[in-house]
């Protein structure tokens, strides 16, 4: 599953990085995400001093009815966190994935100071590969028996819906080529 | 094979790895550029120092996203670390920890072979008539000292670092003295224990 948006802060608290991956994430202005960075890093340093057993760290996940949001602190001071649809079991995964491109991506890149706003097109590039889920590639599936005249067909996934219902007609009829109005709804 | 040198050999085995004698000569070539620039040895030593903290202000995070260790209990942790994964990580070499102090604050770091300086001799002839020769005053190897000083600061523990042997100036083994000076316990990541 997708993760909806990723938010990096710094030591001190300020949003370094924001981003969103998922056109289910709320469309916030950037003033927004700067609130919401800081407010999760108080909140993050409030959690572990509440925690009723013993020494604790600060809020790894926040379960909501509709998210989860994972939070990941590396011992140098930096938090990554994101949010993503309920029912994400990778989250932990992808958030390390981000800390070993923002040590690639981000910190190597000279440019780059430290603390600051995060501004790298690598690091874009290299997140957008490892946090959006490519849809599934084109099935090809053709008859058992082709029957004379037939077309073997390709199902790709802008058609997916089309396609499973040519799919149903395809089997109910020999010699024809299939047609939405004569498709079987599945 | 203790644990860390597990974990240092498997972290090595995931890396990129470069051709080191390019990593050799241009480190070479740095030296001897800031020498002919400088040209005052103790400010090259400086110079390399300052080069390897703003590396080793890096380079933390690269360790602890690669190797995923968590914070050390304590220094012999962060020594064994350093020794065993850290080296191996980005040089290729594991050194040994040795001479604690009796206090447990300080240590060395011994180095069999070091990938920076391969085929260098330093040479005899002073670079400014009058001062001391590089053979005699130049820590050509300085820069490890400030990745590992940078390195730990930005996991809060302040340290000094100086090479006290070298092979290049004649010394029978390379050796780097760590010393513990204090705990930036303000600087500490709240929710980390």
């Amino acid at each position: 599953m997708t993760v909806h948006s990723l938010y990096i802060v710094n030591k001190a608290g300020g949003l370094i990085y924001q981003k969103d991956f998922s056109a289910a994430a709320p469309k916030l202005e950037l003033n927004d995400h700067l609130r919401l960075g800081s407010t999760f890093h108080g909140l993050h340093a409030i959690t572990s001093s509440l925690s009723p057993c013993g020494p604790s760290s600060g809020i790894k996940v926040l379960e909501t009815d509709t998210l989860i949001l994972e939070c990941f602190q590396t011992p140098t001071g930096i938090k990554f966190f994101a949010t993503a649809p309920k029912g994400t079991t990778n989250l932990a995964e992808k958030l390390k994935g981000v800390y070993d491109r923002y040590a690639d991506f981000v910190l190597k890149n000279p440019f780059y100071e430290l603390e600051q706003p995060i501004r790298c097109e690598l690091f874009d590039q290299a997140l957008s590969a490892w946090l959006v889920e490519r849809s599934a590639p084109p099935v090809r599936l053709s008859p058992m028996r082709t029957a004379p005249g037939a077309v073997p067909w390709t199902l790709g996934p802008q058609d997916a819906e089309h396609g499973a219902m040519l799919c149903v007609s395809w089997h109910g009829r020999t010699g024809c080529s299939p047609t939405p109005r004569n498709a079987l709804q599945m | 094979m203790s644990s860390s040198a597990k974990l240092g050999e498997h972290v090595f085995s995931q890396v990129e790895k470069i051709n080191s004698e390019l990593f050799t000569l241009t480190y070479g070539a740095i030296v001897m550029q800031m020498l002919r620039d400088y040209e005052d040895v103790n400010e090259v030593n400086r110079q390399l120092d300052r080069m390897g903290y703003n590396i080793g202000v890096r380079l933390i995070d690269e360790f602890l996203a690669r190797s995923g260790v968590g914070r050390c209990h304590d220094l012999k942790d962060t020594a064994e670390l350093i020794s065993k994964v850290g080296f191996k990580l980005f040089l290729g070499i594991t050194c040994t920890v040795a001479n604690w102090s009796a206090d447990e604050k300080n240590f060395s770091l011994l180095l069999d072979e070091n990938p920076l300086a391969e085929f260098v001799e330093l040479p005899t002839t002073p670079v400014v008539s009058g001062s001391a020769p590089p053979s005699k005053a130049l820590l050509y190897s300085n820069v490890l000292c400030g990745v590992l000083r940078g390195a730990l600061e930005m996991v809060q523990l302040s340290v000094e670092c100086k090479f006290v042997k070298d092979v290049l100036r004649g010394d029978d083994t390379t050796e780097i003295r760590v010393e513990f000076k204090e705990y930036l316990a303000d600087e500490v990541p709240v929710g980390d224990e």
